[in-house]
């Protein structure tokens, strides 16, 4: 698991690869966070090369999304599996984060 | 119809052995040539039933196990999952979507609610102080199927 960041023109784009759950998670955590401290204007979050999530991420974006909800800035998702879109459904993620 | 292979596997109930314990179980499968979607449902959800043992059964999860059983049949799987921990005191309540006993955590509360998704049975069984099995059922879709 990498998780790793990039910031230009007010956007955050945040990259998680590989398969994210409990063993891992705060470090992941640790980074979206010192990527939201930079203030972004929007986040996308790219998982294109993320192979697996459980609830434990699921409970980590959940979390992102409500705060930054509280202050007006957009959470999107792109390049979704297969896995990772169900679990967002089953989730009710794909109902409020834009997915593009 | 007649089991044609078994699997018992116990683990230290540690974060680090997620992966391994949710491959395993997948990879247990593997001869009856599952779709990709059949493999992902199960890694899911044996993740969620690991997670919570680690999470939530133990005090002391370094020095306790997580258990695995596992029967494959011609064209399905039973997995159980089990610990020896605290056990649930409402199952009712902890199985409702959205509930969680550690949101500080970030925890979402959706852990059973994906096992259920993702699996075709479950049931679980759970005592106070004795602690909890987790039984699920998944028909393998088979990847020529497709
Ligand atoms: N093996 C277990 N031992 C003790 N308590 C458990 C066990 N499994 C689940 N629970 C209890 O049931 C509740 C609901 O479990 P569930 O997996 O649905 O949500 P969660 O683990 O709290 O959050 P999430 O799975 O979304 O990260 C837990 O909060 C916990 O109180
Ligand atoms: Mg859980």
């Amino acid at each position: 698991m990498t998780a790793y960041k990039e910031f230009s023109g007010g956007k955050l784009i945040f990259y998680i690869t590989g398969e994210i759950d409990e063993s891992n998670i705060s470090l992941v955590r640790e980074e979206f966070d010192n990527g939201l401290a930079l203030l972004p204007n929007a986040v996308i979050l790219d998982l294109r090369q993320m192979t697996f999530i459980d609830s434990t991420g699921i409970g980590m974006i959940i979390s992102r999304y409500n705060k930054l909800k509280k202050i007006g800035v957009p959470l999107y998702a792109r390049g979704l599996s297969a896995q990772t879109e169900k679990v967002f459904k089953t989730a009710g993620l794909l109902n409020i984060i834009g997915i593009i | 119809m007649s089991v044609v292979n078994q699997m018992k596997l116990s683990v230290s109930a540690i974060s680090g052995n997620e992966s391994f314990v949710r491959s395993a179980a997948a990879a247990f499968c593997v001869s009856k040539n599952p779709s990709l979607e059949t493999v992902n449902d199960i890694k899911t959800a044996v993740s969620e039933a690991a997670t919570n043992v680690i999470v939530h059964a133990y005090d002391e999860p370094e020095k306790n196990f997580i258990y695995v059983e596992a029967e494959l049949f011609d064209d399905y799987v039973c997995i159980i999952v089990k610990d020896d921990g605290r056990g649930i005191a409402n199952l009712e309540e902890a199985m409702q979507p959205m509930y969680t006993s550690k949101p500080e955590n970030e925890r979402s509360g959706m852990g059973f609610t994906f096992m259920q998704t993702f699996m075709d049975e479950l049931s679980v069984e759970s005592e106070e102080g004795k602690g909890t099995t987790v039984k699920m059922k998944k028909y393998i879709t088979k990847a020529e199927d497709l």
